[in-house]
């Protein structure tokens, strides 16, 4: 075929190529932060992944930590799809640490189904404050250019409750359907500062019957605001709530990390059954008095006696061993009120040998603990590491939702077990300054704080 | 090769009853490990034993020099040197395995004990070796010089050929099957030429 004009035949070639690109069949495997691709470095972020038709596949989602100077083994978080056709959603909780550069792929049959990556230019460590409105324009221009402000569907809302951890308020407008309440207390227990219309039964039988607006929950709030939502008082009030307090500074989000901080520093040591120096350096001194001695006597029943006493100790020797190599202690951290809160489970662990560490459950190290570097593998729920030799580390659970036990309510006001002051300290200065209280039972420590007060005070 | 085998562990019996007193040497090594053992034992249970590999290195390297020390001097009861270094080793032993336990370093113990006894051995037979070529040679001043140059041979291939076998700081903490065919042929021809002597080989019995 001849073309009379030269570029009629490229035309007729680019429009090929365009409804070749739209022929081409959707994508098999999306992967994203649940809020808007937005992920928020030092916390827990869901991510999601959904893949179509691919039964089995394998998800992989890298974090190099470190510097391009000093490359450092990524941080790789692996999952699989559910055994099951049709379109499937894999949501997992990752802790992001400070990152150089993160990629994901989906791969099936050794296929890749789909990748991306983020620059890091992306990385920030601001939680983020999220609207559930109509119109987001007129809530970023309300709430000016501090913060980070992300306007998300109620669909793209965490369900995980780990998933809370990056977000530090939540204001609902004006929505066709709000989310439900069960989401919304959830929220609110994780740390958010949930603020909802007062005038559409949100929530309403959690609303004081004292006609007071604000309740604290868990380790966040709820405010009830009046008037009509988008309308110019209720922006307002929202501003005016979040006053100084705005996800920028995220000081909720800091007193959290210090009560964790202080317990860790408060927690048992993990070691192992212990020989006393002194009683070791006995024991040595009367070995080679005995051997001095028996090489000693007279002929060769000094020799043979030598020899056979330091076989016997030989045989005697793995009598030493201290019990098993690792050692674990572990505490729990619950940030309550009103009968809910959020439960981070803390992890001392200590290997003596070192090796290949597998842990259950999704945890994260100390940003302030030793080998806060060390490579994680989060792999099919569980947690994976490799500790040198006596190494130590200090891990935290993703967060769990709790109820406050009876027991506990009871005990608040009341003394307590009295704590060992060198250990207890920065928990009894913590309590202080938080204005909160505690109480110690078993091996967790439940903050409490007054369903009413606005907040923890700095 | 014609062996008397009647000066064999029969003449071995008779040299140790003869001298049935323990050396200056072997009291001091026992108190310097344990001395060693002290220090690197932890004060807190929550810090990690680290004695262990600490005495097997030091333990090692002090039986492998005194094994060297004895081969180049020009003493004349070789199986006396044989059984005292044995002896050496094996009550020195209990100190070692008993920090390695301690610090959950049982499956390293097992290696590294016995290792540690083998290697003295062999590099008590290296220097037997280097100190019979110099007096071959009738130059016994070379002595030292050969004995060095044999250790310094055994370095180098120690470094070429892949997991050490001979420097006793690290091989003794290097369990490697290469490693022991070789020490261990080494320490068994020492104890053969050293117990079982050739008749006219020129070594002083």
């Amino acid at each position: 075929m001849r073309f009379r004009r030269p570029w009629s035949g490229l035309l007729v070639l680019l429009a090929c190529a365009g409804s070749l690109s739209h022929a081409q069949p959707e994508e098999r495997a999306v992967a994203r932060f649940s809020l808007a691709d937005q992920m928020v470095t030092g916390a827990w972020n869901e991510w999601v992944v959904t893949v179509r038709d691919a039964p089995g596949a394998e998800i992989e989602l890298r974090i190099d930590v470190g510097s391009a100077l000093q490359p450092v083994e990524p941080w790789v978080v692996r999952a699989s799809v559910p055994e099951a056709r049709g379109v499937q959603s894999v949501r997992i909780p990752v802790a992001i640490p400070s990152w150089r550069a993160l990629s994901w792929k989906v791969t099936f049959d050794g296929r890749v189904l789909g990748s991306g990556s983020w620059s890091a230019r992306e990385r920030d460590d601001r939680r983020l404050g999220v609207i559930l409105s109509e119109s987001p324009a007129q809530w970023i221009g309300a709430l000016g250019e501090d913060g980070r402000w992300v306007s998300v569907n109620v669909d793209e809302l965490p369900t995980l409750f780990a998933g809370w951890d990056a977000v530090s308020h939540l204001v609902v407008g004006s929505v066709p359907v709000p989310p439900r309440d069960v989401m919304l207390l959830t929220a609110a227990v994780a740390g958010v500062h949930v603020q909802v219309p007062q005038d559409q039964g949100i929530l309403e039988a959690l609303r004081p019957m004292n006609g007071d607006a604000h309740l604290n929950v868990g380790a966040g709030t709820l405010t009830w605001l009046a008037g009509e939502p988008e309308s110019q008082t209720y922006l307002d009030q929202a501003v005016e709530r979040l006053g100084s307090a705005r996800p920028q500074g995220a000081w909720e989000a800091e007193a959290a990390g210090a009560i964790a901080s202080a317990t860790h520093a408060a927690m048992p040591l993990a070691g192992w059954p212990h020989l006393s120096r002194g009683f070791v350096a006995w024991g040595l001194l009367g070995y080679v008095l005995l051997v001095t001695l028996l090489l000693r006597v007279p002929a060769r029943a000094g020799w043979i006696s030598a020899i056979m006493v330091a076989l016997a100790a030989i045989a005697v020797s793995p009598l030493l061993q201290p019990g098993a190599s690792e050692q674990v202690s572990e505490d729990r951290i619950v940030l309550a009120a009103s009968g809910l809160g959020s439960q981070t489970n803390l992890k001392h662990l200590v290997s003596h040998a070192g090796g290949d560490v597998t842990l259950d459950g999704f945890y994260r190290l100390h940003p302030r603990g030793d080998h806060r570097d060390l490579p994680i593998v989060w792999s099919e729920g569980a947690t994976q590491f490799t500790l040198p030799p006596g190494g130590r580390v200090q891990l935290e659970a993703a967060p769990l939702l709790t109820e406050v036990p009876e027991s506990v309510l009871q005990a608040v006001g009341q003394p307590g077990v009295p704590l060992s002051a060198a250990r207890a300290e920065g928990l009894l200065s913590l309590r202080d300054t938080l204005a909160a209280s505690f109480v110690r039972q078993e091996d967790t420590w439940w903050w409490m704080r007054d369903v009413g007060s606005e907040g923890w005070q700095p | 090769m014609v062996v008397d085998a009647r000066r064999g562990f029969g003449r071995l019996a008779a040299v140790t009853s003869a001298r049935n007193h323990a050396s200056g040497g072997l009291v001091s090594l026992l108190l310097v490990l344990a001395g060693i053992m002290v220090l690197s034992w932890p004060s807190r249970p929550d810090l990690a034993n680290t004695a262990g590999p600490i005495l097997a290195s030091v333990r090692a390297t002090t039986l492998v020099l005194w094994a060297l020390f004895l081969g180049v001097r020009a003493r004349p009861d070789a199986r006396w040197n044989l059984a005292h270094l044995t002896l050496a080793s094996l009550v020195t032993a209990p100190l070692e395995a008993s920090a390695l336990w301690a610090g959950h370093g049982g499956s390293t113990a097992l290696w590294s004990v016995p290792y540690a006894t083998v290697l003295t051995l062999a590099a008590y037979g290296v220097a037997s070796l280097g100190s019979w070529l110099a007096d071959r040679i009738h130059v016994p001043q070379l002595r030292f010089v050969l004995v060095s140059g044999l250790v310094a041979l055994l370095v180098v291939l120690d470094a070429a050929l892949g997991p050490p076998f001979w420097l006793p700081w690290v091989a003794t903490m290097t369990p490697s099957w290469t490693g022991a065919i070789a020490t261990g042929l080494m320490a068994l021809l020492t104890v053969i030429f050293t117990l079982y002597r050739p008749a006219g080989s020129g070594l002083k019995p």
